[in-house]
């Protein structure tokens, strides 16, 4: 480490990053809850009709954010799996811990709300497509990640048997994302792209980076409040969590 | 009013999309709450069984 500057090792005591997690929470809930409350005024008064699908495209106001939450959060939880493993880091594993039920939630989320696209614009609610099939089994991943984690009792192992089960299932995350490019595919290609102009009027397209922006944080939110909990949970026989619950902890 | 609920035709998928969203964000931070509930209580009684033995 540096001699000046923050030391950042600091924060990978469970000790250290709980009150500084608990601090940050109503930061990040309040942005969230503005961020939405914004893009959903955006999305519903403002951003006009689309030309094609009429009112239901509005539905990618929420689809499109939950669905690249839900990959990216797999991304992150996957990197904190491999740093458990490598430095062998409680609080890595506690992180990824943490993120996986909000993982599971926008994987969830953005297969129901592209069922409810898909019926108006495509005719169906579900294809066996390699985009839905793939996305199907990120929440898969994400579900059969916290099963694991709860069948085992010991805390250390399950940290190492469910972070190489998030590891090993990391590959989908690419097929996932590239499913429309490699296959022929009933959804759509991407909407958004770094090398190319975006294919969506400028309203549609702030809005929609507004509501990704409101789940980001609301993610970070969620996140570190769950961590506290289970820092609670897995720190209960030391004396620093002994002496906050017997002062009645905010 | 109604019409504007009526979403041109595709009212029940953009409600049916948006209410499932809410409804698994509320689930999602009543389980939170609840979670830090059960953490502290439980790292409470932990605390108080060492003192007492």
């Amino acid at each position: 480490m540096t001699k000046t500057g923050i030391s950042w090792f600091r924060f990978s005591s469970p000790a250290t990053f709980y009150p500084l997690a608990g601090r940050l929470v109503p930061w990040f809930g309040t942005a969230a809850a503005v961020l939405a409350l914004v893009g959903l005024y955006l999305g519903f008064f403002v951003a006009p009709t689309d030309y094609q699908q009429g009112e239901s495209y509005r539905i990618i106001f929420i689809h499109v954010p939950a669905a690249w939450m839900a990959m990216f959060t797999y991304l992150v939880m996957a990197g904190w799996c491999a740093a458990s493993l490598i430095w062998n880091t409680r609080m890595s594993a506690m992180m990824a811990q943490a993120l996986a039920p909000t993982g599971a939630m926008f994987a969830f989320v953005s297969l129901w709300t592209g069922a409810f696209w898909g019926r108006p614009t495509w005719g169906t609610y579900w294809v066996w497509d390699a985009r839905l099939t793939s996305t199907l089994i990120l929440l898969f991943l994400y579900l059969g990640y916290i099963a694991l984690r709860s069948a085992i009792d010991d805390p250390r192992r399950a940290d190492r048997a469910s972070a190489l089960l998030a590891l090993v299932g990391v590959v989908n995350v690419p097929i996932i994302y590239f499913s429309v490019k490699w296959w022929n595919t009933l959804h759509q290609g991407a909407s958004v792209s770094m090398t190319a102009a975006p294919k969506m009027a400028q309203t549609m397209l702030v809005t929609m980076l507004i509501m990704a922006f409101a789940a980001w944080f609301y993610t970070i939110a969620v996140a570190l409040h769950r961590v506290r909990s289970i820092i609670l949970e897995r720190e209960a026989h030391t004396d620093w969590v002994r002496a906050l619950v017997q002062r009645s902890p905010q | 009013m109604s019409e504007w609920f009526a979403m041109g035709g595709h009212g029940y998928y953009i409600w049916a999309s948006y209410l499932m969203l809410a409804l698994a964000v509320a689930v999602e931070l009543l389980m939170i709450r609840r979670r830090r509930t059960q953490a502290i209580e439980h790292a409470r009684m932990s605390a108080e069984e060492e003192e007492s033995a």
